[in-house]
């Protein structure tokens, strides 16, 4: 059971990464057709500015949700270093109890925000729904809750981020 | 107590490990419960706080940087530096630092830098008879350049921060010359201490040969002609330039370096993908945390705690340099402009500071906790490209920090070091 959970985990990281990687490869094309479309064709699109963002939001907490399982968020833990065994243990499993309920908090109230919002649209896109681009939200924190299950039943707390994961290209 | 929620909560989250992202959420929450404000208020601003076409910017930069970084640009921004300062005494040591300031243009990130042109010129060094902690601490030194050389998405971030009220031009211009005084400082140590420890010289290159080295070299660094000269002129906002610069790095390393495979490609764009989410969901929650900070009155308190302390400004610049080098050799760059921004806005404004200004303080000072333990990425990036231990490197490398504190120095007492060319380019 405990494997085939893993496994689902797996295709579902696997989901985001392409979707949040699709929606980064498109913003980058379609902010230059508006450019392309303002000097060259001297007809300025006004979909790309406001697509992009939108594609930007789902990006975010997809690849928010990636990092999580991927241990890459910013992190101190500078309690976790001076402790060991079941302290550190307990310690472990406290923040993921936060992580929980956060994550919750965002599935719960983002379903909310979705429902108080979906019957406006937006002035750009008439037919797109406000709702829908809260979407990513209880959607992003859903994913999110699925892999701290993951990281509790699997008890990996503490875990580094695998080589692979770690790159040169960085915030800092 | 109000504030204690709120602030103490995200400390105590912080500490115990919980990611910074994520503890900004919960404490924003968790205030929001303290003071029965609508719940659904903290995800409207989360939400709304990465619905900005600004931020924008910071992928493209990100990738932009990849792009180059993973394209064979390192090597070549290495070439060019040699040909200017690599046949002097302890050259490869000067070429290092020149070729992050050349990396700077095409890259914001100081850990990008380290791993790039470290990878190039540590083994170099080591192999022409410098000592393996001297290159790893020019190396990691040199780095903090590209925090301030434009493109700095480091810039955009603070913008974003202070709510979109600063323009992400002037930054970028603002931190041309405290970015090349940081390069001619850290050259001036390097020189003394090759003249002290007799380090080899470097041979002249040919004029011929160093041409071919220029026209290469030349491609990689259009990016930052494209970039400044597109928002100089106004043909593009920030963001669209760094789309284009997205664009056209793509080009220049596809076609005329071909030193990248297009199988690569979906590895490179997984790479920034897990990059921008640690920062995107990042400023999402600091926008919710930003707005219970302002609820609360945070940035008023703060203020009038830094008038009762401070008597001047000048007071005031030192101390907060002190607090945040103290903050920054513990929490990374991003976070802390994020969290201090919104804090000290406010209180700059009163003693007449200038946010551009301010925010190559802010810059300067958080990035040289990048470079000091216990949480320093670009000193464990370095650590681990020049295989020596972190304990090693963080006594050996204290010498750097004298030319970086005297330039933050200089950045925070001399305003003009920061504001004079945007006044002259952008009027």
């Amino acid at each position: 059971m405990k494997a085939l959970y893993v496994r689902c985990m797996d295709v579902l990281h696997r989901f985001c990464m392409i979707v949040a990687g699709a929606c980064l490869v498109t913003i980058t094309l379609i902010i230059p057709w508006g450019v392309f479309t303002r000097y060259v064709l001297n007809s300025a699109s006004s979909w790309p500015e406001p697509g992009a963002v939108l594609l930007m939001i789902w990006f975010s907490f997809l690849a928010a949700s990636i990092c999580y399982r991927e241990n890459l968020h910013i992190g101190v833990a500078v309690i976790p270093m001076m402790l060991e065994g079941n302290a550190r243990l307990a310690v472990g499993w406290l923040i993921e109890a936060c992580m929980m309920g956060t994550n919750l908090f965002m599935f719960w109230w983002g379903i909310k925000l979705v429902q108080t919002t979906w019957q406006q649209s937006i002035s750009d896109f008439p037919w797109y729904s406000v709702g829908a681009s809260y979407l990513p939200v209880p959607i992003g924190g859903l994913i999110t809750a699925l892999f701290v299950i993951e990281r509790l039943w699997t008890s990996k707390l503490f875990a580094e981020p695998e080589a692979e994961s770690i790159s040169g290209i960085s915030t800092e | 107590m109000d504030m204690l929620i709120l602030m103490g909560g995200f400390a105590v989250l912080c500490l115990l490990g919980m990611p910074v992202a994520y503890a900004l959420g919960l404490s924003a929450i968790f205030a929001a419960m303290w003071i029965d404000l609508p719940l659904e208020a903290v995800m409207l601003k989360t939400s709304d706080g990465m619905d900005d076409f600004a931020l924008l910017a910071i992928p493209f930069f990100i990738l932009a940087g990849g792009i180059m970084a993973e394209g064979g640009m390192a090597e070549r921004l290495v070439n060019l530096a040699k040909v200017f300062v690599g046949f002097l005494r302890g050259g490869l040591a000067l070429v290092n630092i020149l070729a992050s300031t050349f990396f700077g243009c095409i890259s914001g990130s100081s850990v990008a830098d380290t791993a790039s042109i470290g990878s190039v010129m540590i083994p170099q060094m080591i192999k022409n008879g410098y000592p393996r902690l001297f290159a790893v601490n020019v190396t990691i030194a040199g780095s903090l350049q590209p925090l301030l050389i434009p493109p700095s998405h480091n810039a955009v971030i603070y913008s974003l921060a202070a709510g979109g009220t600063i323009s992400v031009a002037h930054l970028f211009i603002a931190g041309i010359i405290p970015g090349l005084l940081l390069g001619l400082s850290l050259m001036a140590l390097c020189i003394y201490i090759a003249r002290r420890d007799n380090f080899p010289k470097g041979e002249v290159i040919p004029l011929r040969r160093a041409l071919t080295i220029f026209v290469e070299a030349f491609w990689g660094l259009l990016t930052v002609f494209i970039i400044i000269g597109g928002i100089l002129s106004g043909i593009f906002t920030p963001t669209e330039s760094a789309a284009i610069a997205c664009i056209y790095s793509f080009l220049v390393t596809m076609f005329v370096y071909r030193d990248y495979k297009w199988s690569e490609l979906p590895l490179l764009v997984a790479r920034v993908v897990r990059t921008v989410g640690m920062v995107m969901i990042m400023i999402g929650f600091s926008v919710a945390f930003g707005y219970m900070m302002a609820i609360m009155q945070v940035p008023a308190k703060v203020t009038q705690f830094f008038l009762t302390v401070a008597s001047d400004k000048y007071t005031f610049l030192f101390l907060v340099n002190i607090l945040l080098l103290v903050l920054g050799t513990f929490m990374d760059l991003a976070p802390m402009l994020l969290i201090c921004t919104p804090i000290f806005l406010p209180v700059i404004k009163t003693f007449g500071i200038d946010p551009v200004h301010f925010g190559m303080i802010m810059i300067l000072n958080l990035g040289i906790g990048l470079l000091t333990p216990p949480v320093g990425p670009t000193l464990a990036v370095g650590c681990a490209i020049g295989k020596v231990t972190m304990e090693a490197v963080s006594k050996s490398i204290m010498i750097f920090y004298i030319p970086m504190l005297i330039v933050l120095g200089l950045v925070t007492y001399i305003p003009a070091l920061s504001l004079w060319l945007p006044s002259v380019l952008l009027k």
